[in-house]
């Protein structure tokens, strides 16, 4: 089967208002390593010019490149929530899984040198810090339908009660 | 991987040069021709270690209601228009340096505005490295032959290239400031270098002919107003191109120059303080402000002196001056200082209780930086911070020389009243500055000749400093 990113939720950013802080990172990093390290954040922002900015995190596909390419069966998803987990012990730091993601969402640890991913902060009370701490409502935990939905309903309010309203 | 990096000003050694970091700029003074002399072109740092905190949950309880804060009104100034919103209000208040601070009041100030520049130029905000704000209005020249440029816009730099030129070009004013943050020059004194050059022209010590270049191998007519002029000179300073080489030193060593040659007097319009060019607001209506910038470590630098609040807050009489003046200057330095110096952002400093007064923020500074570093201070060793710093940067300068005489105001500020507008009729004569620069002093405990006395250094367990400067 082909992957898809249609059916989980994952952390989606809107470009639009992104401004490029890096908070995302930080907590991130904090939540997961009790450090501050943008290079261990399992959220990247991305800066492609002055204005073109956003982030990238697992994208939680169904039926995800990153297990299958594993050589070791390190990795396995959650078929609820698509949540992609990693197994330290059988992990070896390969990065065949960096390779096989289309989103470049997965990163090796520097210190530990093992493959790390959003995990859309499962075991936090308050989900995803990212999300929480965006100073700008950029994040979001969604999933692409209700996107769609959004995008919907945000056009139909314009249609009908005209734009800017 | 970040760098900060010079451009082809830093090689070229315009004394304007800057360092740029991720589309900000470490902008004044003109260390980028340091580095420039020294062939020192980037300095790149990639880091992979991890930072921990003494106490990582409280330091991150404390930020994420400072990150809250800083969605509310107490940015709002900056969030929405950006420092842009000044134009307008420095306008309305005669303050608005126009045509090299011939006016307080601009003409063609609503077409350079925050406003206007919102509604026609703006593509996005976007922020410094974990800034919660986000206050930097990238923008874009929509039409003429500079549409498509797009740059980030302060108001310290769209003063300086518009109403300071006479331009109300946006466009123009726009490209100018995307050449200096391309190509690492500081955009205030470039703008009020080429302000001085114009005004020059057009007092008829320069002609035409000083103005040929690649472009206009007969020269051009740099007058007021010309978005065109403004542009090409920005290019001629950056390359030291033709009469280019010569504005590339600032107005205080070009000014000289041209006197020494030409017999003439420009200096009476060079706009600077210790050679740096002054800033944003014409403090002969604004006289904390004038006695600040005087007095300033750096020159004419509205970073390190905050003493236009009190006038522009009305908490004193902005066009007399009185005896609180010399006490205001130096809290309003100190106060700065501290900011600098952590560093933090002075644009969050009523974002933590509301007041940006040392007594709304200090003590929760001290919390901050307790959390982050397990120490334990308190008020008293926070307001310290900012009396160290001040005081390095007061013997650095006197170990250079520079003495009372230093401590000075334009030409310009001094000698003729403002013409027109609100601020009409004022200046800063000799005898106020002499009596504020005594204030001053003794409100720092220096020295009538403004030297930092031993007792002093010592007291602020400063001995090293005291050996270095040989009090």
């Amino acid at each position: 089967m082909l992957p898809s990113t249609s059916k989980y939720e994952y952390v989606a950013n809107d470009p639009q208002k992104c401004t490029g802080c890096q908070l995302c990172e930080y907590v991130c990093s904090y939540t997961k390593n009790n450090a501050f390290n943008s290079l261990r954040s399992r959220i990247r922002t991305v800066r492609v010019d002055e204005i073109l900015i956003t982030s990238l995190s697992c994208r939680t596909c169904e039926n995800a490149p990153c297990v299958i390419a594993c050589p070791r069966d390190a990795l396995t998803q959650d078929p609820e929530t698509g949540i992609i987990r990693v197994d330290d012990s059988r992990c070896d730091g390969c990065a065949w899984c960096i390779e096989a993601c289309d989103f470049g969402a997965i990163s090796i640890n520097p210190s530990t040198k093992l493959a790390e991913i959003c995990d859309l902060c499962e075991n936090e009370e308050d989900g995803p810090q990212c999300v929480k701490w965006c100073p700008k409502e950029a994040l979001e935990l969604t999933t692409p339908d209700k996107r769609g939905q959004k995008k919907r309903r945000k056009l139909a309010v314009q249609e009908v009660i005209g734009a800017g309203s | 991987m970040r760098s900060a990096t010079i451009g082809k000003a830093g090689e070229n050694q315009v004394l304007l040069a800057n360092v740029t970091n991720d589309g900000r700029q470490a902008g004044r003074t003109g260390h980028g021709a340091v580095w420039g002399s020294k062939k020192l072109k980037a300095l790149s740092v990639r880091g992979t270690h991890d930072h921990t905190v003494a106490n990582p949950e409280e330091l991150l309880k404390l930020c994420y209601d400072i990150v809250q804060a800083a969605q509310g009104p107490h940015t709002e100034k900056y969030r929405v228009l950006g420092t842009v919103s000044n134009v307008l209000n420095m306008n309305r208040m005669g303050l608005l340096p126009t045509r090299n601070y011939q006016q307080g009041t601009f003409e063609g100030a609503e077409l350079v505005s925050g406003e206007y520049l919102h509604e026609h130029h703006k593509v996005k905000t976007i922020a410094c490295a974990q800034c919660p704000i986000a206050c930097e209005q990238m923008s874009r020249a929509i039409d003429g032959p500079y549409a498509g440029v797009m740059s980030g816009i302060e108001y310290e730099s769209l003063y300086a290239v518009s109403s300071n030129c006479g331009v109300s070009d946006m466009n123009a004013a726009i490209k100018a400031i995307d050449i200096c943050d391309e190509d690492g020059m500081d955009t205030m004194s470039t703008g009020v270098t080429i302000g001085w050059a114009m005004e020059t022209f057009e007092r008829g010590v320069f002609t035409k002919e000083d103005f040929k270049c690649a472009k206009y191998p007969e020269g051009f007519e740099p007058n007021f107003g010309s978005g065109e002029a403004l542009v090409t000179l920005a290019e001629m300073i950056r390359d030291r191109e033709g009469i280019g080489d010569l504005l590339a030193q600032g107005t205080k060593k070009a000014s000289a120059q041209v006197d020494a040659e030409r017999g003439s007097e420009t200096y009476k319009w060079a706009m600077n303080i210790k050679g740096l060019e002054c800033p944003g607001y014409d403090a002969r209506a604004l006289k904390t402000f004038a006695l600040g910038l005087a007095v300033g470590a750096r020159g004419a630098c509205h970073n390190r002196s905050a003493a236009y609040d009190p006038d522009i807050k009305g908490q004193v009489d902005r066009f007399t001056v009185d005896e609180t003046r010399g006490e205001l200057a130096k809290d309003t330095e100190a106060y700065a200082a501290v900011y600098d110096t952590l560093p933090l952002c002075k644009f969050i400093r009523r974002c933590f209780t509301g007041k940006a007064d040392r007594a709304g923020a200090w003590p929760a500074i001290a919390q901050l930086i307790n959390a982050t570093t397990g120490w334990d201070y308190d008020y008293d060793d926070v307001d310290l911070i900012g009396t160290h710093a001040h005081t390095i940067k007061k013997a650095f300068n006197i170990r250079e020389g520079w003495t009372r005489a230093d401590d000075h105001l334009p030409y310009r500020w001094q000698h003729e009243p403002m013409k027109e507008g609100p601020s009409a009729g004022s200046t800063v004569t000799d005898e106020e500055l002499e009596y504020m620069k005594d204030l001053y002093y003794e409100a720092q405990g220096w020295t009538k000749e403004g030297l930092i006395p031993k007792e002093k250094l010592i007291a602020l367990g400063m001995d090293d400093v005291a050996e270095e400067i040989g009090v």
